[in-house]
């Protein structure tokens, strides 16, 4: 497609290694949008309706990729400016490309050992990403 | 001469392409690598024994039996590929993603 | 006997290399061309094994094949180092 080859490189390596869930960017640009509010979990669910427990997931992640930090039952938004910058282009295009950012989340970074193993399938899959 | 050479640099590339084979093996956990390591290995000696009669296969009677052995190998490692659905049950390599991602079944 | 299994191995080496050149194609890894390539190398080894003995028995190819096998060996073991995590 197109699209994927004009989709900005260093965004795509940011999806690829922090983000795996659509709910993760949305949660992540809420937490952006008002950076000096500490959110709960509560509220954060609320505003995705989903649960608690997949809220709670999702910031899991983010913290470890240093995006969010925990403070007490709260959560603010705590990129450093390298990353914020990723994040703000990131929060562009899932503006403007949506189903672009979206299907780059879900196109998994390929093992490529399992690549070599696949590409003796004489009848080939469709796959999503392709 | 060139021809014991070249036998003998083949016969250490085929070994190191076999170890890297079975490297391949142990990370992915799929038969497929473990059955092409072994034609590399048999063909790497092969061409060591060959190297050193000095007598490149035109003159030898069972010169062909390696070589039938490994490509059966080979064969055997693309039907077992091709054959009924298994279950992937191995952890993948990159970090694991949320069970309620929508995913396309991993034959 | 010796024909059909030389004929084998070329056949058997060339679907090896287009079914992983296809899938680099596809997918771009570059693991896939490198070893698409070294079957690529292995197949020629194969045929001029069989032209060796076959079809110009007078003239002695067997240091010349050796070379895209060599080669095919190579780029395989380049490709198994640096294109695997």
């Amino acid at each position: 497609m197109a699209e994927h080859q004009r989709f900005p490189s260093e965004v795509a390596s940011f999806i690829a290694s922090c983000i795996d869930s659509v709910e993760q960017v949305e949660i992540l640009l809420t937490l952006r949008s008002d950076r000096t509010r500490h959110w709960t979990v509560e509220e954060l669910s609320r505003g995705q309706h989903s649960s608690v427990h997949s809220v709670h997931l999702r910031l899991g992640r983010l913290i470890d990729s240093g995006l969010v930090a925990g403070e007490g039952s709260s959560y603010v938004y705590a990129a450093p400016p390298e990353a914020d910058e990723l994040v703000r282009r990131l929060a562009e295009l899932y503006a403007d490309r949506r189903t672009a950012v979206i299907e780059r989340i879900f196109s998994e970074p390929r093992d490529p050992l399992q690549s070599f193993a696949d590409a003796f399938r004489l009848r080939k899959e469709v796959r999503d990403d392709e | 001469m060139t021809y014991a050479v070249l036998s003998g640099v083949t016969f250490g590339l085929c070994l190191a392409a076999a170890a890297l084979l079975l490297r391949s093996y142990r990370r992915s956990r799929d038969r497929l690598f473990l059955l092409f390591a072994i034609p590399f290995f048999i063909l790497g000696v092969n061409q060591l024994v060959l190297g050193i009669l000095n007598r490149p296969e035109a003159d030898l009677p069972f010169a062909h039996l390696p070589r039938l052995i490994s490509f059966l190998f080979i064969i055997a490692a693309i039907v077992d590929k091709n054959r009924a659905v298994r279950r992937r049950t191995k952890l993948r390599l990159v970090h694991d993603k949320e069970p309620e991602r929508p995913r396309r079944a991993r034959l | 006997m010796s024909d059909f299994v030389y004929i084998l191995s070329s056949v058997t080496s060339a679907l090896c290399a287009v079914l992983l050149l296809r899938s680099y194609a596809r997918a771009r890894q570059r693991l896939l061309l490198w070893s698409g390539l070294a079957f690529v190398g292995f197949t020629l080894n194969n045929a001029l094994l069989w032209v060796d003995i076959r079809a110009l028995p007078n003239v002695d190819l067997s240091a010349w094949r050796l070379v895209p096998a060599v080669l095919g060996l190579m780029v395989l073991c380049y490709g198994l180092i640096w294109e695997t995590t």
